[in-house]
């Protein structure tokens, strides 16, 4: 019986509406409701479609105050066999940064003696994808991201992941354990949650752990970040970049207009008028141009 | 305190990585400001043929780790070449490209070396006082988070590939090449067993590296067949605009735009027939070139293409098959 631990967040959800029209320090989030990440949810769905209940054992963690345990109830209404959240009064949700997470996590998981971590490889909000290598950093597992698909092998306790890699194209991995694996969001689409699931999951104990039940001190926990964040601003908009490096190195001027938006310039005027056969000739030279051809 | 500058040189099919290029230009331009050297990290079973090219692209200095057990990329054995030459005394800023093989290692090399991390860098701007200014978007894209590093601190910065645009190789360029030691190289604990190539029936959007996008502009569906002809001989993958899929006509997973709840970023986007309104604008703004065809001059989309093809698609589209099946 394998231990699993799948690591989710409960955040705002970024795909709601934020309006950002000058720089400031803080942004406001108060449209904003708390979800479930969805990569993370990928994550549950992927482990439950991959390794059935007889043959591996889910535990859903999460650090953040008692309201994210509305998020480890959707997880153990789909696929999860336990919760756990980690949090302390002496916490200050502002310092909760990756690296102070992942350190609670590893800990926590240190705790649960778990074999497979499984988490979502980026969140909505921050989209640093930090937190699952820096598990396996702090874990000493190995580390395999971007998984669509997992298996255990049968006799040597070893599993087989299929990795992302470039243009579609998958790796087969074969690897040891512990390890930590993340998944992207769409990997494995989550159940729908049903009624009864849903009762279910609200009489379940969730678990928690504090600082106490970690072994844990607290100047580990609220050291300071290694960046100041300094405002926010509203995003750049879309320079061209060349595709290719040009033959000659830009001159000043090219690269002051690059920089300012205006995409450095060409020798071809990019709108083509003209006969059909002209317009795919053009086409075709273009892609050349651009070596895809 | 010294300060260092590391680039992770990648290569995949016999030549430089174009985003490990991008890497490197925004390497040189830090070093040049700051003083301080470009060390490139080649790693890899023949790495030490692509020395000189990684020299000419901006690196001082190549530190080279030829071993066969760098064939298959394994993040704890790819993570030991930068922790051995980790000195205590110096401080480094860390480029590395996000690709697939480099989204694994950067935060990795971040969470070991205990220092900050930028993920997805827009720019790098190194300030009077001597930080580093980096901007970072956050929020799914609609905010940009502004971020102070210390140069007395290591940071690691990741950029997407496609981010920063290629400069020119300089031949005349000089550096040091250093081939090192690999016998303390930890054993990986993975093993490459196999590998699935894409079918571009069934891969996903956001992964396909060409896409044709199919808009109002055809009149019915077996029109697209059109667009179907040409796809398959770039080998591109067929994708439309939301009306389309609405009609039917195109599976829904193939919908690019805002509803499909992904951003896509192809190499190129051919998009047919499309005027552009701003959700599908949105799904695929971030591809590297984008080539619209369309009767209307003024349209949206065809004042933001790096090509605009004014025409009917129904006369171009043949036109350009019958021309690429010439070739």
């Amino acid at each position: 019986m394998q231990r699993i631990v799948v690591c989710v967040k409960s955040e705002l959800d970024a795909t709601g509406p934020i309006f950002l029209i000058e720089p400031t320090v803080k942004i406001n989030t108060k449209d904003l409701v708390p979800i479930l990440n969805p990569a993370d949810h990928a994550a549950l769905a992927l482990v439950r479609n991959c390794i059935a209940q007889e043959d591996g054992q889910i535990t859903v963690l999460t650090v953040g105050p008692p309201s994210a345990d509305k998020v480890l109830r959707t997880c153990l209404a789909t696929g999860a066999d336990s919760a756990v959240r980690v949090w302390d009064d002496s916490f200050m949700e502002e310092k909760m940064d990756a690296k102070n997470i992942s350190l609670l996590l590893s800990k926590a998981i240190k705790k649960l003696d778990a074999e497979l971590i499984v988490c979502g490889s980026e969140s909505l909000c921050e989209t640093s994808g930090y937190v699952g290598p820096a598990l396996a950093e702090l874990l000493d597992a190995v580390q395999i991201c971007k998984v669509d698909f997992m298996q255990c092998d049968d006799g040597d306790g070893s599993m087989v992941f299929h990795r992302k890699h470039n243009y579609g194209n998958r790796e087969v991995i074969s690897s040891s354990l512990p390890a930590v694996v993340t998944v992207d969001f769409g990997a494995a689409t989550p159940p729908v949650v049903s009624m009864k699931e849903s009762i279910k999951a609200k009489k379940m104990p969730i678990t928690l752990f504090d600082l106490a039940e970690l072994a844990c001190e607290s100047s580990e926990i609220n050291a300071d970040a290694n960046a100041n964040i300094l405002q926010y601003i509203p995003p750049r908009p879309r320079t061209k970049k060349l595709n290719k490096a040009p033959d000659k190195p830009m001159t000043k001027q090219q690269k002051m207009q690059m920089m300012l938006g205006g995409g450095a310039s060409k020798k071809n005027s990019s709108v083509v008028e003209g006969n059909p056969k002209q317009a795919a000739k053009e086409f075709i030279d273009f892609l050349i141009a651009q070596r895809i051809l | 305190m010294e300060h260092e500058i590391w680039v992770w040189a990648e290569y995949l099919d016999d030549e430089i990585r174009e985003s490990s290029i991008e890497m490197l230009g925004e390497a040189r331009k830090l070093a040049d400001k700051m003083k301080c050297k470009v060390c490139a990290f080649l790693i890899g079973e023949c790495a030490s043929k692509y020395a000189s090219n990684v020299i000419s692209y901006g690196a001082d200095i190549v530190n080279i780790f030829e071993d066969q057990k760098f064939s298959d990329f394994g993040v704890e054995t790819y993570l030991y070449p930068f922790s051995s030459k980790r000195e205590p005394n110096k401080a480094y800023t860390i480029f590395v490209a996000l690709t697939p093989d480099g989204l694994a290692l950067a935060p990795r090399l971040a969470a070991k070396f205990q220092c900050g991390y930028a993920a997805n860098a827009v720019t790098t701007i190194l300030q009077p006082d001597g930080s580093l200014k980096t901007t970072v978007p956050v929020y799914m894209g609609k905010a940009h988070c502004v971020y102070r590093f210390e140069m007395d601190d290591t940071t690691v910065i990741a950029m997407k590939p496609g981010s920063v645009g290629v400069t020119g190789a300089d031949e005349k360029r000089t550096g040091e090449t250093v081939m090192f030691d690999t016998h303390g190289i930890p054993k990986s604990k993975t093993q490459r067993k196999g590998y699935i190539k894409a079918d571009p029936n069934t891969v996903a959007m956001d992964e396909t590296e060409d896409v044709v996008a199919a808009g109002s502009g055809f009149k019915i569906q077996t029109d697209i067949e059109l667009l179907r002809n040409v796809a398959d001989i770039l080998g591109a993958v067929v994708g439309s605009s939301k009306p389309v899929v609405d009609k039917g006509w195109i599976p829904r997973h193939r919908l690019i735009g805002i509803s499909s709840g992904r951003r896509i970023s192809p190499r190129i986007c051919l998009c047919v027939g499309i005027s552009g309104s701003s959700q599908f604008i949105e799904g695929m703004k971030e591809s590297r070139t984008i080539i619209a065809i369309n009767k209307d001059k003024g349209a949206t989309l065809m004042k933001m293409a790096d090509l605009a093809l004014v025409g009917d698609l129904y006369e171009i589209l043949p036109e350009i098959e019958s021309q690429l099946k010439a070739r």
